[in-house]
């Protein structure tokens, strides 16, 4: 545990010793994974600390992470018992660090919790190959469902989604982000470069959104990406947007049928418009089809083959 | 001079570029935000993921200059040779582009909304998926001409709100573009490909879409009278509540086209094929029906007060409490 931080450490050690501490464990695995799990044993096998640490990677502000694990409750069959959970949690987090006397100069209305240096930021070790005995619980779909999830993705007005995003940030960056996401394992070459030229903004934003059906998803593979690039700032501000928008547009948890798509397209399941004239793309495919997990290593193998600028002077879209 | 050079002294507070050749100069990436190029030459060279928000480029060579990805938000490029430039996922919402040349230029995914776009020429651009709300390509007699867009392909691209009267969009491919509430008064499609477009509550009036295709087109309210649509192809469009007084639709294929309510006074539908089109409660009066095959269209409710119709094809037409070309009431359903 010695790679857990301190106050997470201390946090851990007072939800233990809570009578509800079997669903206080249960609920933050689903805000964590989203998967829920009802085996007792393997409940009991979970370390507090852990999840708060991969918790505390997922939403590095109180805000973030008590709506976390809000929206969370509020999707299980029991979303008042678990609602109270989410509070009790959330609130132990709030005190843990609400100003004191010590620090009369903080004004933010979200403080964001302390982290133990950049590199844990993202807590990527928590996921790795024999670095935790937390056991990845089974995917319990008929009991709960976790977080914001897409509706009927051809009932939305793909023209406000892309026209929301387009004046929130860069499209090219949207569209290099998306694509990685999608296919993680692919480097940046002529050949990819000349993909995300062809293939429309919004059909990658349609395929993201497919193959993250909750935005806990979205925002965990965005961020796996967004940590591969060199720029990091800049392509962390285009993931943030999308996250922003496609959160309220899209991944809302009642997503209103679009008036626009059925008015032109109908809800066909496929991409608005596409349905009617196939694949008007300029001919190149993607070679893959939905993404794997990518790998989230961040060493500088990775960086140097995310080296944007050496691609743009050669390739030859 | 190079581009260490220029980002040295931009660095140093010097904004003042213009005039300078700077051809096929490498400015990836470069913060540039505000820079002065006004009539610089920098035709090829790559300034893909810059910044030049509120850049002046008015008057420079930007041929085959590569900007994909660059910031040009309220940059002014005005009158501009910008052939065969790459802008593709670019931002350029509020640009000055008025008289710009950005013919056979790529903008793909490009954003330009609330762009000048007034003179522009953008004959055979690929705009494919360009966000251009609200942007302006309006003739203004005496002053702009109206842009030119001939055989430019901004399939799926949006032009919401913008205004393209008196544009030239002839053999443009517009497939699923978004034009709602566009201004396209006057707008010269001839031969452009609408198919599966959203036109719906835009302004037509005096367009041309001659051989034009409009298949599966949604035209709901949309004002279009005195525009011709001779040879065009409407078939399974949505032409609801759709004003085309005095529109000429001679030869047109509206197969199974919705114009339920409609106003077609005057109009002339000489030879059209509207074989099961649904003309429900639509105004036909004093109009042109000379050959019109009207073969199982749904007529009920259809005024067609003084209409030529003596040798429209009505077999297996539904014209139930239509109003006859004599003011009669047709009761019978066939």
């Amino acid at each position: 545990m010695s790679d857990i931080p301190p106050f997470l450490q201390d946090l851990a050690r007072e939800l233990e010793h809570d009578k509800e501490i079997v669903r206080i464990k249960k609920l933050l695995l689903l805000a964590c994974t989203g998967h829920w799990e009802s085996d007792g044993h393997k409940i009991a096998l979970l370390d507090t600390a852990r999840l708060l640490q991969r918790l505390h990677s997922l939403s590095p502000t109180v805000d973030r992470l008590s709506m976390r694990l809000k929206r969370a409750a509020a999707h299980l069959n029991k979303p008042q018992v678990y609602g109270v959970i989410a509070d009790r949690i959330s609130k132990r987090i709030t005190n843990l660090f609400a100003p004191t006397d010590a620090e009369p100069t903080r004004t933010s209305t979200e403080p964001r919790l302390p982290v133990e240096g950049e590199g844990e930021r993202t807590l990527l070790s928590f996921q790795g190959p024999g670095s935790s005995s937390t056991p990845e619980p089974p995917t319990p779909e008929h009991e709960t469902q976790t977080d914001k999830r897409v509706g009927n993705l051809a009932e939305y007005n793909w023209f406000a989604i892309r026209f929301e995003l387009l004046r929130a940030t860069n499209p090219l960056r949207v569209k290099i982000l998306s694509f990685f996401t999608l296919d993680p394992q692919t480097s940046f070459n002529a050949y990819t470069w000349a993909s995300i030229k062809s293939e429309l903004l919004d059909r990658l934003l349609y395929r993201l959104c497919e193959a993250c059906p909750t935005l806990d998803d979205l925002e965990s593979r965005l961020q796996s990406t967004v940590n591969r690039f060199p720029e990091v700032e800049e392509y962390a501000q285009a993931a943030e947007s999308m996250i922003r928008v496609l959160d309220r547009v899209v991944y809302s948890a009642d997503p209103e049928p679009n008036q626009l798509a059925q008015e032109s397209f109908g809800a066909t399941g496929r991409f608005p418009g596409f349905e009617l004239f196939g694949d008007v793309g300029e001919g190149t495919q993607l070679s893959s089809g939905l993404p794997t997990p990518g790998s989230s290593e961040d060493d500088e193998s990775e960086r140097s083959m995310f080296a944007v600028e050496n691609i743009f002077t050669r390739a030859r879209p | 001079m190079d581009a260490q050079a220029i980002l040295q002294r931009y660095k140093a507070g010097e904004t003042n570029f213009s005039g300078l050749n700077l051809s096929g100069c490498k400015l990836i990436r470069a913060d540039l935000v505000g820079a002065n190029f006004t009539g610089t030459d920098l035709s090829h060279a790559n300034l893909i993921l810059s910044y030049l928000n509120r850049a002046v480029l008015r008057g420079a060579n930007l041929a085959h200059i590569k900007l994909s990805g660059a910031n040009l938000d309220r940059a002014n490029m005005s009158a501009a040779n910008m052939r065969d430039a790459d802008l593709h996922g670019a931002r350029l919402e509020a640009a000055d582009l008025r008289n710009v040349n950005l013919s056979l230029s790529i903008l793909t995914d490009a954003n330009l909304v609330e762009a000048d776009l007034r003179n522009a020429n953008l004959s055979g651009i690929n705009a494919r998926g360009a966000c251009l709300r609200g942007a302006n390509f309006r003739e203004e007699k005496r002053v702009y001409q109206g842009a030119n867009l001939r055989g430019a392909d901004l399939s799926f691209a949006d032009l919401q709100g913008a205004d393209l009267s008196g544009a030239d969009l002839t053999r443009a491919n517009l497939t699923g573009a978004n034009l709602r509430e566009t201004g396209l008064r006057g707008v010269n499609f001839t031969e452009a490909n609408l198919s599966g477009a959203i036109i719906c509550n835009s302004t037509m009036s005096d367009s041309i879409l001659d051989r034009a295709v409009l298949v599966q087109a949604n035209l709901t309210s949309v004002r279009a009278e005195r525009s011709s649509f001779n040879e065009c192809n409407l078939s399974g469009s949505t032409c609801q509540m759709a004003l085309f007084a005095d529109a000429k639709f001679v030869n047109a294929k509206l197969l199974q086209a919705d114009l339920a309510y409609a106003r077609l006074t005057r109009a002339d539908l000489s030879r059209a094929d509207l074989s099961r089109a649904n003309l429900s409660q639509v105004d036909l009066v004093d109009s042109f029906l000379t050959r019109t095959n009207l073969r199982e269209a749904n007529l009920t409710k259809v005024l067609m007060n003084r209409a030529e119709m003596s040798s429209a094809n009505l077999t297996g037409a539904n014209l139930f409490n239509a109003t006859m070309p004599d003011g009669q009431i047709y009761h019978q359903i066939y």
